[in-house]
């Protein structure tokens, strides 16, 4: 492979709708697949041993997305909605070498969505700016490695909540919402830390591992929770300091 | 370990909140129109349930400003944004303010078609605004008045007959949750207010008057096909729902079938030493159709 290469690649994708869209009482049967266009532009290069370093800018063309029908009259979905996608990402990684081996990748995105035509483009709910990752492994004399991650990406789109009623009709609040996810949870980031115990045997390969997921326990917003009027929230957290002890064979 | 502690930590999901029953600021428990459904240029009075249980609130002065909106919400929404955000707009006609904060307004003339999508039970509602302030606090309630077009008997508010505390042997618990049939009930509109035990946990039990779950007439079908529409005859749902200013209800809405309710005033209690024992209740009893009735008891603990 050359130290320096210059990489494109078109490609057309379909997805099928989810099961729930296509059930007959409650979705829309006639409903058709998902259309994708991506485009990809890229550098790679092979700068030092096992290195390689690999810039892509991307975009994504999103056709007959399926949304949900917009009035009484209209079929419960259609095909109206329409994605796009683009950014860049950078990766950066080292292949073993000297029993080292692992990558940083950040990726900067901005994916948006419309449910007709005539919309302007929002953000689409699982938009995330910014993500980071960096992975590393170490292989230690008689069979042990030791490896980590750590993640940062940017939180996921929320539509905030900006004031609230009592409906005297239903005896309860109902929230007002500002603009539709313009606001975002707090940023997600996780270290993850792996330990691994190998013996070869002449036919198989026994491994102990102790996995420790969220080393720093950062309580990571899943969503917010609010109160029965709306004023106040609290973050629904994601998975606490968990270790994990297991043991694997291959054969 | 209890398996709520159980289920938290699976999900580090739970919350601490403080319980919409619990009554301890300035709240809109009701709004109560009379009559609860209005034909096009008649009045209906307007009665607002406010409470304000502030504890830094010492008599304070709350002011009421009523409006009536004439927007129809997208389909889908309860009411329009522009009714919560523009106190002037085309569509907002201010309501007076009348003694103890009630107000009257007089339906505006309407038809079938300009009131926007009929609920469930083939409603349509005009939906009026309250806001009401006191110090810095300011709160947006809406009734959603029922217009009455003329093609059935129009509703009328349920009446709330009762509001009993039920002795019970062992702290609030009956054997059978569903047995309204109780000979002991005390009821709580006597003056001075009833003595109960402190720190205990409290059943009490609702009742409406006869008749104020009325029958009405459905439409059921495919409305874009004529000829599949029918009509049916449905009984009104009557649900009670409870608030008290100290205490845990463990039921916060009941109903005619079962109305009772346990309040545990172990729970939520910084209020009963301050008001030497003094718990307010409040029932709120609402029909499906926009009619709801309420009242307020009082009971002492010691």
């Amino acid at each position: 492979m050359p130290k320096l290469a210059v990489t494109s690649a078109i490609g057309l994708y379909n997805q099928i709708p989810d099961a729930i869209v296509l059930a007959r009482v409650f979705g829309s049967p006639a409903a058709k697949p998902l259309v994708a266009v991506h485009y990809v532009l890229g550098l790679e290069a092979r700068p030092w041993r096992g290195g390689f370093i690999q810039l892509q800018g991307f975009y994504k063309d999103i056709y007959d997305n399926v949304v949900r029908g917009e009035t009484p009259t209209s079929p419960n979905y259609t095909n109206n909605g329409r994605g796009r996608v683009y950014g860049a990402a950078l990766l950066v990684k080292q292949e073993l070498f000297h029993g080292f081996y692992g990558w940083i990748s950040y990726t900067l995105s901005r994916s948006e969505r419309k449910d007709d035509a005539e919309q302007p483009w929002r953000v689409f709910s699982l938009d995330q700016t910014h993500i980071f990752t960096f992975i590393a492994s170490y292989k230690l004399p008689k069979g042990y490695q030791i490896g980590l991650r750590m993640r940062v990406v940017t939180g996921n789109p929320i539509t905030p909540v900006r004031g609230s009623y009592y409906s005297a009709n239903d005896g309860g609040y109902s929230p007002i919402y500002g603009p539709t996810y313009s606001s975002r949870l707090a940023t997600f980031h996780q270290l993850d830390l792996r330990f691994d115990k190998a013996w070869e045997f002449n036919r198989w390969k026994l491994s102990v591992y102790l996995d420790i997921q969220n080393l720093y326990y950062a309580k990571n917003p899943e969503g917010l929770a609010y109160n029965y009027d709306f004023t106040q929230t609290q973050r629904i957290t994601g998975l606490p300091f968990l270790p994990v002890l297991g043991i694997r064979g291959d054969f | 370990m209890p398996r709520t502690l159980l289920f938290c930590l699976a999900l580090t999901a739970c919350t601490s909140f403080r319980p919409e029953t619990l009554v301890e600021s300035l709240r809109v428990l009701d709004i109560k129109s009379e009559p609860a459904e209005v034909a096009s240029g008649s009045m209906a009075i307007l009665t607002p349930l406010v409470v304000d249980l502030d504890p830094n609130a010492d008599g304070r002065a709350i002011t009421y400003e009523w409006a009536l909106c004439n927007k129809v919400p997208p389909t889908g929404v309860d009411i329009a944004t522009e009714c919560y955000d523009d106190d002037v707009a085309d569509f907002i006609t201010p309501l007076p303010t009348l003694a103890g904060g009630t107000s009257m307004f007089t339906m505006p003339p309407h038809t079938l078609r300009d009131l926007g999508t009929p609920d469930y039970t083939g409603g349509l509602y005009v939906p009026v605004r309250l806001r009401i302030s006191a110090g810095t606090t300011r709160l947006t309630a809406f009734i959603k008045v029922r217009w009455a077009n003329g093609l059935q008997p129009a509703n009328q508010n349920p009446m709330l007959a009762d509001l009993a505390y039920i002795p019970t042997a062992d702290d609030g618990v009956l054997a059978d949750l569903g047995q309204v049939v109780d000979p002991q009930s005390l009821p709580l509109d006597g003056d001075p207010p009833l003595v109960l035990p402190f720190g205990g946990k409290l059943r009490f039990r609702a009742t409406a008057q006869p008749g104020s779950a009325e029958t009405y007439t459905t439409v059921t079908g495919n409305f874009t096909d004529p000829s599949t529409l029918m009509t049916a005859q449905t009984t009104e749902l009557v649900r009670f729902f409870w608030y008290a200013s100290a205490g845990n209800i463990n039921n916060a809405v009941t109903g005619e079938a079962r109305p009772d309710t346990v309040i545990d005033t172990h729970k939520y209690d910084e209020s009963i030493t301050r008001r030497q024992g003094l718990i307010d209740l409040w029932l709120v009893a609402h029909d499906e159709r926009g009619g709801s009735d309420f009242l307020h008891r009082r009971i002492q603990t010691q």
